[in-house]
């Protein structure tokens, strides 16, 4: 794979260099079918935003812990109490298809 | 060319917790289609995860059986990826911050140490039906109840060289998740799921430069299978002079082999980043210790005391051990009767068959081990014979009456008076000239068949031995 938005290891959120966006790349993960049109104006708008992003290196020190300051802990988290699901019309209802209590999507396995 | 295979495991197991991950829909298995989602777990927009404590807990409980380190700050990662079975587009993960890390087990005989490199929190995704619906063709169908229920993901180092080793791993694995209670591990419910990564390298050199991903492993059996399929079909291209990519590829129970997923389906790119909806995760030194004191004797020290304090051979002591509930029983009857080796007779034979004939688990089987303890020590005390013995734990079975009451109602206490015994005797030699002869004639393998008439004709209520002894003086 080449050019990554992101490089995967420890540090995961290392913005390659922004002329590295390979937007078709990304635009095939995304399941997004884009223009030429919008690849052309996508491509540099997706750049901007990782240089913007990019400017988090210059402030992270590598020895500060992740939010140390405010971490979760155990005790506040929530007990193992369930709750009132949605009803299953209602789950379904914000769905574009469905069928039988179902969502129902274009196949997604080849046959 | 010699080859040697390298196998690493990827287990998935579904914690038992009431509600899931997330949100407090109801963790449940079997309900009705889309009967437990709200907006968390489907993902709706605005909607935010709440981490279920009690899932945590577990997770640090199944760590700590495994010898894992469990890692007092870690914390959720999204893991990107488009499938309709997850309906927020990602997953939310751990990735390099897990739960827990650097544990092992030692399973098999000889023992094996499969170090694990790690156990991580992760939610489970939604299931999706391919088959079965009149546009099948063209349209796949979801439940998401299951989306977003909590799961415990362990990885192995690649320590495992057979497919019996795997074996071994696993069922140790299932036993210990059990012991602590964290998990069902049951494969047909989904709650035990299992992937295996494979290569050969030559024997003791470096670690082969590709692995092979073998998924649809829908039970123990059925990893052993397809790795040893899968190492016989990589055995031959390397010797063959060819090369292995590294793939994902499916077994296929039914026609015993694996093959290639198609690279579509895997052309994936997680794109991990930590998840901005959950602060870090800490958990405390104490919290730690406090779960650590919870955890009871687990399978390997059980199995070995019992050996020793009831000096049983190695072979029982672990079958009993082989499951918490199992152990327990046997220990309750083996205490109350004062007779572990009997309470292990009883167990292994007449229970085991029990179980195995009417598909219970223990917890189902209508004896209780106070019940099956006095059994035993009526036969101990010359109450009744091993014979009758069995007739009333058949009774006991059907789920009738307790042990003296059977005693007493089928009349099978033993005989204590000689003269009953020698009457049955007389009768036996009587009605059976012929091996009597033959015991007279040096033959003595026979005395056992008389013995056994002898029985018959007291309806189980002598004494085998005193029948025995009766028999021998009667025919000298
Ligand atoms: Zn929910």
């Amino acid at each position: 794979m080449n050019a990554l938005l992101f490089a995967t290891g420890s540090n995961i959120l290392r913005p390659l260099r922004s002329d590295a966006v390979d937007i078709d790349y990304v635009a095939r993960l995304a399941h997004l079918a884009l223009s030429a049109d919008e690849k052309a104006r996508l491509g540099p708008q997706m750049a901007h935003i990782l240089d913007w992003v990019r400017q988090m290196d210059e402030v992270t020190a590598a020895d500060v812990p992740a939010a140390s300051s405010a971490a979760m802990h155990l005790q506040f988290g929530r007990p193992d109490e369930p709750a009132p699901s949605l009803a299953t019309e209602d789950a379904l209802g914000n769905a574009p298809d469905g069928k039988a209590g179902l969502f129902r999507v274009p196949l997604i396995i080849e046959r | 060319m010699e080859l040697e295979p390298v196998i690493g495991l990827e287990i998935h197991v579904q914690l038992k917790t009431r509600t899931k991950l997330f949100c407090r829909c109801e963790a449940a298995f079997g309900d009705p289609p889309n009967t437990h989602t709200c907006p968390v777990c489907l993902g709706l927009p605005g909607a935010l995860p709440v981490l279920n404590t009690k899932a945590v807990e577990l997770g640090v409980r199944a760590a700590l059986a495994i010898n894992c380190t469990v890692n007092r700050a870690s914390q959720f990662a999204r893991k990107n990826y488009f499938y309709p079975d997850l309906p927020k587009g990602y997953q939310i993960s751990q990735y390099d911050r897990p739960l827990a890390s650097n544990g092992h087990l030692d399973a098999g005989e000889p023992a094996v140490r499969v170090r694990l490199t790690r156990l991580h929190l992760e939610e489970d995704a939604g299931k999706s039906m391919h088959e079965g619906f009149p546009d099948s063709d063209v349209r796949s169908y979801l439940d998401l109840n299951r989306c977003g229920v909590p799961l415990a993901e362990i990885v192995s180092e690649p320590d495992i060289r057979t497919p019996g080793q795997a074996h071994d791993f696993l069922t140790h694995l299932k036993t210990t998740l059990q012991y602590v209670d964290v998990s069902d591990c049951n494969m047909e419910e989904g709650s035990l799921r299992c992937d295996a990564n494979v290569s050969l390298r030559l024997p003791g050199g470096p670690l082969p430069g590709y692995k092979v991903e073998v998924k649809n492993l829908n039970s123990f059996r059925n990893v052993q299978r397809a790795l040893e399929y899968e190492i016989e079909r990589q055995g031959k291209i390397l010797r063959d002079g060819g090369e292995i990519t590294r793939e994902t590829r499916l077994y296929d129970a039914d026609r015993g082999l694996t093959s290639s997923m198609r690279s579509k389906e895997e052309a994936h790119d997680y794109r991990y980043f930590p998840e901005p909806d959950l602060l870090p995760l800490e958990v405390t030194e104490e919290q730690i210790e406090s779960i650590r004191a919870t955890i009871p004797e687990l399978f390997a020290e059980k199995s070995k005391r019992f050996a020793d304090r009831y000096q049983l051979p190695g072979y029982d002591a672990a079958i009993l051990a082989s499951s918490k509930a199992l152990a327990d029983y046997f220990e309750e009857c083996a205490v109350q009767s004062g007779n572990p080796k009997a309470s292990s007779n009883w167990i292994m034979t007449e229970m085991m068959r029990e179980l195995k004939n009417r598909t219970i688990d223990v917890p189902a089987f209508p004896i209780s081990p106070a019940s099956l303890a006095l059994l035993i020590r009526r036969i101990d005390d010359g109450t009744i014979t091993g014979k009758a013995a069995k007739e009333v734990f058949a009774i006991l079975c059907e789920g009738g009456g307790d042990v003296d009451g059977i005693i007493k109602e089928k009349g099978l206490l033993q005989i204590q008076d000689d003269s009953a015994i020698e009457a049955a005797v007389a009768q036996v030699i009587q009605a059976n000239p012929k091996p009597a002869e033959q015991y007279r004639n040096g033959k003595t393998a026979t005395l056992g068949f008389l013995v056994g008439q002898v029985m018959k004709a007291t309806g189980g209520r002598a004494n085998p031995q005193k029948a025995g002894e009766l028999l021998k003086r009667a025919l000298s």
